[in-house]
């Protein structure tokens, strides 16, 4: 069983590399998910991380939800600012309940912080942003 | 002499804070500096009149709000916040509301007002209160217990904002809790999504490759989700 599903990870995400398909992006991504693929938030970072998924990577943070996303709080906290609106709600939800705080500086929190409070412009996902903001400010204060 | 007053060509050395008392301070009389954010709240008796105004610093860089209490609501009063008993409108608009560019002179030429800035000098003036005075901040809550400024002042300023800065109300619930000053006790929007609902939009409402939904999108196939019952995903 293990072994099945070692070689089906390898495979969606040989694949997930490869593709530049956003569909595929979307499919492959749910799948590691649902196998929770061991490799497989490095990948799916990558894309998130790439030009072409903008204003698709709601799907892609939902697929994240997993893992342990301690190591990619920045590039969530940047998504979180930069929206469109589902991806903000998505990577929301990632700094909920997939960030190890224990793996976050106060000083890493201090920089969010101040960054979302300087970018909270932006109308359709302001709320988002503030209440990531609230929900910061008690992590550091802990 | 005043030492730094080659940072600040063109500005009379006999002026306070840029004339901008609202947004800056100068404790050391050097140069001027932003304030933290402030809770400005209006109490009424039972008649409506003005009976004190309090200020709270928020502590933190957040936008300065007005809270104006309503003596006629109650805790079924929708889009009321709760404080010691007694329930407040939310009437200034929060900075955040602005677009970056709205704060963008104030950065490059404190001559030059931002349209945040602009807005702001307009609230205070028609409370009657001279801004370019630097002891505006008593002035400004007397003022506003002779003439307290009224939501068509409020709405008059509201008019020449963003259009976008409308969908600000319509994130407010029924009642909500107001601790005043700190953030992380501040309201629970309704963005939150459910679990359920998440899993059932992304594995089967949506189809790969779709673009990201808008706010107004993904509040529809909530409301849909919710008529459909609630359903799981299948998938």
């Amino acid at each position: 069983m293990e072994k099945r599903i070692f070689i089906n990870c390898t495979k969606l995400i040989h694949e997930l590399k490869h593709t530049n398909e956003i569909q595929q992006i979307h499919s492959l991504a749910l799948d590691i998910s649902d196998e929770k693929c061991e490799n497989g938030l490095i990948e799916i970072m990558n894309k998130i991380t790439d030009n072409l998924t903008f204003n698709y990577r709601g799907t892609l943070f939902y697929a994240c939800s997993v893992y342990d996303c301690s190591d990619y709080f920045s590039i969530i906290i940047s998504n979180i600012i930069l929206g469109p609106y589902e991806t903000a709600i998505e990577a929301y939800n990632l700094v909920l309940g997939n960030i190890d705080y224990r793996k976050i500086s106060k000083d890493t929190l201090r920089d969010s912080i101040q960054k979302m409070s300087i970018f909270n412009s932006e109308l359709d996902h302001v709320e988002i942003i503030e209440e990531t903001v609230n929900f910061l400010k008690i992590k550091r204060d802990e | 002499m005043d030492p730094l007053a080659e940072d600040f060509v063109g500005w009379t050395p006999y002026h306070y804070v840029h004339q901008n008392p609202i947004n800056l301070i100068d404790p050391t009389g050097m140069s001027a500096t932003t304030i933290d954010g402030e809770d400005i709240i209006v109490n009424k008796d039972s008649k409506g009149k003005v009976t004190g105004v309090e200020r709270i610093n928020t502590g933190e860089l957040t936008p300065n709000r007005l809270f104006v209490q309503d003596p006629s609501a109650t805790s079924e009063t929708p889009n009321r916040y709760e404080r010691n008993g007694k329930f407040y409108e939310q009437q200034m608009i929060p900075s955040s509301e602005y677009t970056e560019d709205d704060y963008k002179p104030m950065k490059g030429n404190l001559n030059n007002p931002s349209q945040f800035d602009r807005d702001r000098y307009d609230y205070v003036a028609k409370s009657g209160v001279d801004y370019t005075d630097s002891s505006w901040l008593s002035r400004f809550g007397e003022s506003m217990m002779d003439d307290p400024v009224t939501s068509e002042d409020i709405q008059s300023v509201i008019s020449r904002r963003k259009l976008g800065a409308a969908k600000f109300t319509s994130t407010l619930g029924a009642k909500k809790e107001f601790q005043g000053g700190k953030q992380k006790d501040r309201d629970k929007t309704i963005f939150n999504y459910p679990q359920e609902f998440r899993r059932w939009f992304h594995r089967q409402y949506k189809q790969s490759g779709d673009k990201d939904a808008t706010k107004d999108e993904l509040q529809d196939i909530f409301q849909e989700w919710q008529n459909m019952g609630s359903p799981k995903s299948r998938k």
